[in-house]
């Protein structure tokens, strides 16, 4: 059954989630040509007190594309849903309705999941072209908060949705942006070490805000 | 007698607007239910409740003996469910929905839904978004008669259609219900068309139910009676007249007592009238005949 319930997510997200790679690849792409003309043109004492000492996030850019993909993900995957209210075909198939959200949703979470995954090890193969593994895994600490930011872009996203209410949309929506807020400062380097498990508890308690909204959609908002 | 879905003091309110309350029916195994009434008398709201995507005020409503809010995975695989507006998967074109659908259920037979999409032209490729209203009900149809389920509960499957496939949407349903005594609950707005198709019917009005009987019953005692009056009349709904409408001169009254009883309480009333006679009904006029005109 989940397998069939991928297969039709699948149809829905596939153009969103090549495009994500691509995205994911020229980014990478893009700071393995800055760092090399960094390298290119300063001497290496000049780039260790860029790195170092200035704390030059050689990799911000790519703060804000976790984000960006989990919006993607949730609007291509449930916008065909609420759309007429498809969701309702969706919630009719022979399986409980939960289990049919957790599934719809558990889907999403791997995608995202396995982008992330692949950004985070071409960010570290390109890292490690010019630095020490100390600065790789430093860079790997400082994404996790930008990484778990695309999943609670996308719990949101998904709830509002689903939820059959215009205000509550408004409130989730409004609630997402506030959340990922805090997970997208890049001030430094390692900055979150302290909190990032705390980030990642948030994160995944995010992930039950479908089944609310899975609720009143079938208690019959509208 | 075995009943499919029973509906009991069914109340239900969007706000503090009524829909209806104690709405009561059963509908047989094997029988095709129709849900009659104009737009907004609560068709839509009783399918919602019926298919568990919207809780009742009050009252009950069983789909195989379940709380159809609390449905289990093998009773909503008896139950084959169109949307108003043959709404379906439309980013998926015929192959893959069949694909999809297909693991889903047991009874699933390829064959009737295969052989409804080769009279449509359309190609394997081709997504439902880019077809017409009519084939994407064939599609429709096609994934219902493939999922052979016990219960068929169709929300205005005229929506869209021109006449053509709405006959040939009926056509196959008929077809169906009759070789394996299948279960149909149909809403329509188009109401012509299903006469010779329904048999018992629950005909709804802004005030709620208006009626609840079999369609044979209510096709041979619900009479239309004219007669001429040269002052402007006005009754009240009682055990004798149903409705009425008056044209000018022309009076209108709708009733399910004979001509005789009609005739005799006019008299009783004191009321000038001519030419009383019994004007012959389809389905519609009957239906329009209860409901009234606005």
């Amino acid at each position: 059954m989940f397998l069939s319930l991928a297969y039709k997510e699948w149809l829905k997200t596939r153009w969103i989630i090549l495009i994500a790679a691509v995205v994911g690849i020229v980014s990478a792409l893009t700071i393995f040509l800055n760092l090399g003309a960094i390298s290119e043109f300063n001497d290496a004492n000049a780039v260790w007190n860029y790195v170092i000492f200035k704390k030059y996030l050689f990799y911000g850019d790519f703060i804000y594309i976790p984000v960006l993909i989990g919006l993607a993900l949730g609007i291509s995957q449930f916008y065909p849903e609420v759309n007429s209210l498809r969701l309702k075909l969706t919630l009719h198939l022979p399986l409980k309705e939960n289990r049919l959200l957790f599934y719809m949703i558990g889907y999403g979470t791997i995608i995202i999941l396995a982008l992330e995954l692949f950004f985070a090890i071409l960010l570290a193969i390109v890292t490690a072209h010019f630095y020490p593994s100390e600065i790789v895994v430093s860079e790997i600490k400082t994404i996790l908060p930008w990484l778990f930011a695309g999943f609670v872009a996308y719990f949101f996203v998904a709830a509002a949705m689903v939820d059959p209410l215009w205000i509550r949309r408004a409130v989730l929506v409004l609630f997402g942006y506030a959340t990922t807020s805090y997970y997208l400062f890049a001030d430094g380097y390692e900055n979150y070490n302290h909190s990032l498990q705390w980030f990642l508890l948030i994160a995944v308690l995010e992930f039950s805000l479908i089944f609310l909204s899975g609720f009143r959609f079938k208690r019959g908002g509208r | 007698m075995e009943y499919v879905v029973e509906v009991n003091n069914l109340t239900h309110y969007y706000g503090k607007k009524k829909v209806y309350e104690n709405l009561n029916f059963k509908i047989k195994k094997g029988s095709v239910f129709g849900l009659l009434g104009k737009n907004g008398t609560g068709k839509t709201t009783t399918i919602n409740i019926l298919n568990g995507f919207l809780k009742p005020k009050s009252g009950e409503c069983l789909i195989f003996g379940e709380d159809s809010y609390k449905l289990s995975p093998e009773t909503k695989a008896r139950v084959g469910f169109l949307i108003e507006g043959h709404i379906q998967y439309s980013f998926m074109n015929i192959i893959q929905i069949e694909k999809f659908y297909s693991q889903f259920y047991p009874r699933w037979k390829k064959e009737p839904y295969f052989e409804l999409m080769s009279k449509l032209k359309v190609l394997p490729n081709q997504p439902l978004s880019k077809m017409s209203c009519g084939q994407r009900s064939q599609v429709a149809l096609g994934l219902l008669l493939a999922q052979d389920p016990d219960l068929l509960i169709l929300d205005d499957y005229s929506m869209g259609l021109d006449a053509g496939y709405r006959r040939l949407f009926l056509d196959y349903l008929a077809e169906y219900a009759k070789s394996e005594e299948k279960t149909i609950f149909i809403t329509s707005h188009i109401i012509q068309d299903l006469e010779g198709f329904l048999e018992d019917c629950v005909i709804l009005d802004y005030s709620g139910v208006v009626l609840t009987m079999p369609i044979k019953e209510f096709k041979r005692d619900f009479k239309q009676y004219r007669f001429e009056s040269a002052k402007d009349l006005s009754f009240e709904k009682d055990e004798i007249v149903e409705n009425f409408e008056q044209i000018k001169n022309m009076v209108t009254i709708y009733s399910f007592k004979s001509k005789e009883t009609v005739e005799k309480y006019l008299k009783d009333k004191n009321i000038n009238f001519g030419n009383l006679e019994e004007v012959p009904m389809d389905l519609e006029d009957a239906f329009v005949g209860i409901t009234g005109k606005y």
